[in-house]
């Protein structure tokens, strides 16, 4: 990424006392590979390994102007054809933020409860165009390490039906109603201990609409891992093992995502059940570790992450994915019938219906309990605003 | 100063998903495998540390071989001209944080 800028996070109370400033070094992959996807939506170019490097470029506030931001221009090109992305500030440095007043809370320099603000500048800097004089060796990448493949991905969304949270900046996820159901399965018999699986497909470019989406046509269930109730460790033999099992199967299918088990049921088993059932670990939701995970292994824009959550509801799924670079709960489409997969039919009439339920309790007050052993659902980081 | 020997010819080296490769080459000769694998990693613009801080751990495959690359071994050793390694970290999904915040 060619940037002229360096980045600076601040962090002061309302009354304006500066609590913090870094330089930050932000992770722009995101950014860049939510560009990448745009490129193929719009000009139906996929621009990885072209040569061309992404141009960042800061978005100035329009109120308090330079060198505040208010967000990013990530900008690419090829073959004369050029295209850009905005990504706003505070979505994007929400993590950064956060990390950084915990840092405050844990040194005592704000309480929990109170409430702070932060912005990010940027000042331009000679260039960012350091050598790592340390890397003895040369590398360049390589094109067409993506295979974008013609599906009709349109006729693929006209026979399913919506699922999760949508959100119309999203391309489409179709998961057939057999996968989850063989997720469902394996969820069920992992009984306390995590679980997950790799989700492989196609990205898809429709020959007629050129809607981009995603066909998830299996899930490889993620072995040689190491599990207990809180925690599910992909190793290298996992990862082999799937390498594995996608090249047996022949189809050219990518990992487009990935899915594991939250035994909420386990973890809140010694709470009262009227407690469990508004307990935020009973939501679906990604832990931090979970987001460094997809990060690391699924930077791709279009890769999503499926959490299955078996709490005293019963089994819950929820579908997280790339959004400007941020990753966010997200829609998903569930196709019927597809013949897809090996999993039980008698154990989707439960899955299903607790997405649904799970739609319906979506206004439940569940994030903002607290039971009698302090199992607090509010985050104890202050809140954060905008600054501006 | 003295002259390192470079190894010829390159070779490949992709994320687990192989939707990202990059060749390598102009690889001295006596560059070892733990040293190759940091240096990737960066190029890859994969992440160095896992959710706490703590370095991510990765391992080099050697597919044609089926084995995990030990990190003394010299990479112009092991690695033959079309060779692809792929980069395979010890990652974990949990819930570390949340359970912190869910203990009295």
């Amino acid at each position: 990424m060619r940037t002229s800028h360096r980045f600076v996070m601040e962090i002061r109370r309302l009354d304006g006392e500066l609590l913090h400033q870094r330089v930050l070094v932000p992770d722009w992959e995101p950014a860049v590979e939510w560009t990448l996807l745009a490129g193929l939506r719009t000009h139906g170019i996929w621009a990885q390994g072209s040569g061309a490097e992404p141009r960042l470029e800061p978005l100035w506030h329009t109120a308090a102007g330079e060198p505040v931001i208010e967000g990013f221009r990530v900008h690419l090109d090829q073959d004369d054809v050029a295209w850009s992305a905005d990504f706003r500030m505070g979505p994007y440095f929400a993590d950064a933020a956060r990390a950084a007043v915990e840092t405050l809370v844990t040194d005592r320099r704000v309480q929990a409860a109170d409430r702070v603000r932060y912005a990010v500048t940027a000042f331009a800097v000679d260039s960012d165009s350091e050598v790592d004089r340390t890397v003895r060796f040369q590398t360049s990448e390589q094109p067409g390490t993506c295979p974008v493949v013609e599906r009709p991905i349109t006729r693929l969304v006209s026979q399913s039906h919506d699922c999760g949270e949508p959100n119309i900046t999203d391309i489409n996820v179709v998961i057939p109603d057999d996968v989850l159901a063989e997720i469902c399965t394996c969820a069920r018999e992992a009984g306390r201990v995590e679980t997950g699986g790799i989700l492989i497909g196609h990205l898809c470019r429709d020959p007629e609409t050129h809607d981009v989406g995603v066909e998830v046509t299996a899930q490889v269930p993620a072995r040689h891992t190491v599990a207990d109730a809180a925690r599910l460790t992909f190793t290298s033999e996992t990862w082999t093992a799937v390498r594995a099992a996608v090249a047996l199967r022949r189809a050219h299918e990518l990992m487009v995502g990935w899915w594991h088990l939250h035994p909420a049921h386990a973890w809140c088993e010694d709470c009262p059940v009227e407690r469990q059932q508004v307990c935020r670990l009973a939501s679906g939701f990604l832990s931090p570790e979970d987001r460094a995970l997809h990060r690391a292994m699924f930077p791709r824009a279009f890769a999503t992450a499926l959490v299955v959550t078996n709490s005293v509801a019963g089994l819950q799924s929820r579908l997280f994915g790339w959004r400007n670079g941020v990753l966010e709960p997200r829609g998903f489409r569930l196709m019927r019938g597809a013949g897809v997969g090996t999993g039980r039919r008698s154990e989707l009439p439960t899955l299903v219906k607790d997405e649904e339920n799970k739609c319906q309790d979506d206004n439940a007050p569940k994030f903002r309990t607290l039971n009698s052993k302090g199992c607090s659902n509010d985050s104890p980081t202050p809140d954060l605003t905008d600054r501006h | 100063m003295s002259a390192t020997a470079v190894m010829e010819s390159g070779f490949e080296v992709s994320d687990v998903t192989g939707q990202k490769v990059l060749a390598v080459s102009e690889m001295p000769e006596d560059v070892t495998v733990s040293e190759l694998i940091p240096g990737l990693v960066g190029k890859m613009r994969l992440p160095l540390n896992d959710a706490s801080g703590r370095p991510l751990s990765y391992h080099a495959r050697l597919d044609r071989e089926g084995r995990h690359l030990q990190g003394a071994e010299r990479v112009a050793e092991a690695v033959r001209t079309g060779d692809r390694i792929v980069l395979q970290p010890n990652v974990d999904a949990g819930r570390s944080h949340v359970l912190s915040t869910c203990r009295v």
